[in-house]
């Protein structure tokens, strides 16, 4: 139970470089996640946790560095090929098959993705099923096209864990959501959890960080700058220099101290 | 039920016309519509439930027709000669979709009709002379066979996107229409997916440039390859509602009736106003007349539908 002190990581990220232009996105990011798990992935806007998602679910290659999944090296694997393995994403934009209807969204990933159905009858069952876990059952037969956001970011991971991962990666499941959609979100996902699924979450809600992750890696300018507990981490330096700027003002306030 | 009852009482129909219909151009004009219908239904496959706009059709149908027919003429049974011909264009198929479906949108569209292109020309530079039928097989010529012909492709094919719109394949290919980086992420190989189709749609146009090439009393073996092929089958697919089932055939329909009356009075011109039809219903109908009729019907059908889902567990 302990982290990193597993043999084996689930997912294991060696060195993995991504630049665009000069830009070095992802700059030699080293990381395990183990099974079980939840791990936070923590940074400012632009410190390359969409990207090193990108890496992870294959939809961009690597410039340098290796991916292994369950000791399977993957670097060169296409989406679908991970997908099928356990690998599974979200879109930090939600994304969905618009003009498809709600159940059919997670009919789809019901069919593919890992562990299909061996029927088209039985994953629209099953697919069904997760919608009501959901909470989205009386929306199923209604076009994607027409959710309001929430909604739509609840399709997401429905849709998401009809591919019955093993890994889930959600990029900022919280943003946009108001108090009683976070808490909504945070009992889907610990029922995710519950059933053996592990997670990575980019997340800049901080109640969210807290209620989840059993871990976090603070990612800055495409670089691992801290890893541990979110209490941890949270108090270090250099995360809170990341976030919130060095202490001393470089200019003086225009009013003096009250 | 009653939509079963409707597809026996069409397909009972379609094959009693030849007997039944007294006059010869109607046979004729209904050949036409299956032939069509088929070679529409053909492009839907990957053009409709696929998303992806093939403008090289006319290589696939093309060499169906220059196969068969060199093959037919030169004294081999027709069924050989077509088995060949639909041969030669399924292979084509995979050998021209596994690059140029690589390639994305517009880039994939341009990329077949130069294909279609360099073939129509090659085509013409090798075999310049017109192939016509001898005298001997033309006395021999009667409608009906080709009309039947055509009569099973339009059928094949169609079940062929039936099928697709209650398989697990036909799920993975809409979705990888939809959203190609969603139905990744869940495990459909988009790239896969589309060669599948494409190559099935090459195969079938093929079969339709066969059945074509079979008794035509005489073309220029470059005609089959012209874009018309691809064009004709393209609006057919959208005017009547491409990415569904009925909408080749009701798009085949329509276009062979409007052309018929058109090139009867304007001539050349017709072509024109095709053109500003084609714009209408892309513009106006983007579904075509399927999804229009769905939505006028589907108004008065819905609570009648949804009365019937809960009946159903019974």
């Amino acid at each position: 139970m302990t982290p990193g002190a597993s043999p084996q990581a689930l997912l294991d990220v060696r060195a993995l470089s991504k630049a665009f232009g000069g830009l070095r996105a992802v700059d030699a990011v080293s990381l395990a996640v183990h099974e079980g798990e939840i791990l936070g992935l923590l940074g400012p806007n632009g410190s390359g946790k969409t990207t090193l998602f990108n890496l992870i679910a294959g939809d961009l290659a690597p410039d340098a560095g290796e991916i292994y999944f369950a000791g399977r090296p993957i670097t060169r694997y296409a989406p679908s090929r991970r997908a099928a393995l356990g690998i599974v994403r979200t879109f930090q934009l939600v994304r969905a098959l618009l003009n498809l209807t709600v159940l059919d969204n997670v009919l789809v990933a019901r069919l593919y993705g890992r562990e299909p159905a061996p029927s088209v009858s039985r994953a629209r069952a099953e697919a069904r099923r997760c919608l009501e876990i959901a909470g989205l059952d009386d929306r199923a037969g209604r076009p994607a096209a027409r959710l309001p956001l929430a909604d739509r970011k609840k399709l997401e991971i429905a849709r998401a864990l009809a591919a019955r991962p093993r890994l889930l990666l959600l990029d900022e499941p919280a943003a946009g959501l108001d108090q009683r959609e976070v808490d909504a979100l945070l009992s889907l996902v610990r029922g995710a959890r519950a059933e053996g699924i592990t997670l990575m979450i980019v997340e800049h809600n901080m109640r969210v960080v807290h209620a989840l992750c059993d871990r976090v890696v603070v990612l800055s300018a495409g670089r691992a700058i801290a890893e541990g507990t979110p209490a941890r981490v949270l108090e270090h330096a250099a995360v809170v220099e990341v976030y919130l700027g060095r202490g001393d003002p470089p200019v003086r306030p225009l009013t003096g101290p009250r | 039920m009653s939509r079963r009852l409707v597809l026996g009482c069409v397909a009972a129909g379609l094959a009693m016309l030849p007997v039944l219909a007294g006059s010869r151009p109607v046979v004729e004009w209904s050949f036409l519509v299956l032939l069509y219908a088929a070679l529409a239904q053909s492009w839907n496959l990957l053009g409709g439930f696929g998303g992806q706009v093939n403008l090289g059709h006319a290589a696939f149908f093309g060499l169906g027709a220059l196969v068969t027919r060199r093959l037919w003429l030169g004294g081999l049974p027709l069924g050989e000669a077509l088995l060949a011909g639909t041969a030669a264009a399924t292979a084509m198929g995979a050998v021209v979709g596994a690059p140029s479906l690589r390639l994305r949108g517009p880039y994939f569209a341009i990329g077949t009709l130069a294909v279609a292109e360099i073939l129509r020309i090659t085509v013409g530079n090798i075999l310049p002379e017109v192939s016509a039928l001898p005298a001997t097989t033309l006395a021999a010529y009667a409608l009906a066979p080709r009309y039947y012909l055509a009569l099973v492709l339009a059928g094949a094919v169609t079940a062929a996107a039936w099928w697709l719109t209650r398989s697990r394949f036909g799920c993975g290919l809409v979705a990888a229409r939809e959203d190609e980086a969603v139905a990744e992420s869940i495990g459909v190989s988009v790239f896969r997916h589309r060669l599948v189709a494409f190559v099935l749609g090459s195969g079938f146009a093929g079969i339709a440039g066969g059945i074509f090439a079979y008794y035509h009393p005489s073309f220029y073996p470059s005609f089959a390859f012209n874009p018309l092929w691809t064009f004709d089958p393209l609006v057919i697919a959208y005017l009547g509602g491409a990415g569904t089932v009925e909408g080749p055939w009701v798009g085949a329909v329509v276009y062979l009736a409007l052309r018929e009356a058109l090139a009867l009075r304007l001539g050349e011109l017709h072509l024109l106003i095709f053109g500003a039809c084609f714009i209408a219903v892309v513009v106006a109908l983007p579904g075509g007349v399927v999804q229009a009729l769905r939505g006028l019907g589907g108004r008065a059908a819905r609570p009648r539908r949804a009365a019937g889902s809960q009946a159903t567990p019974v």
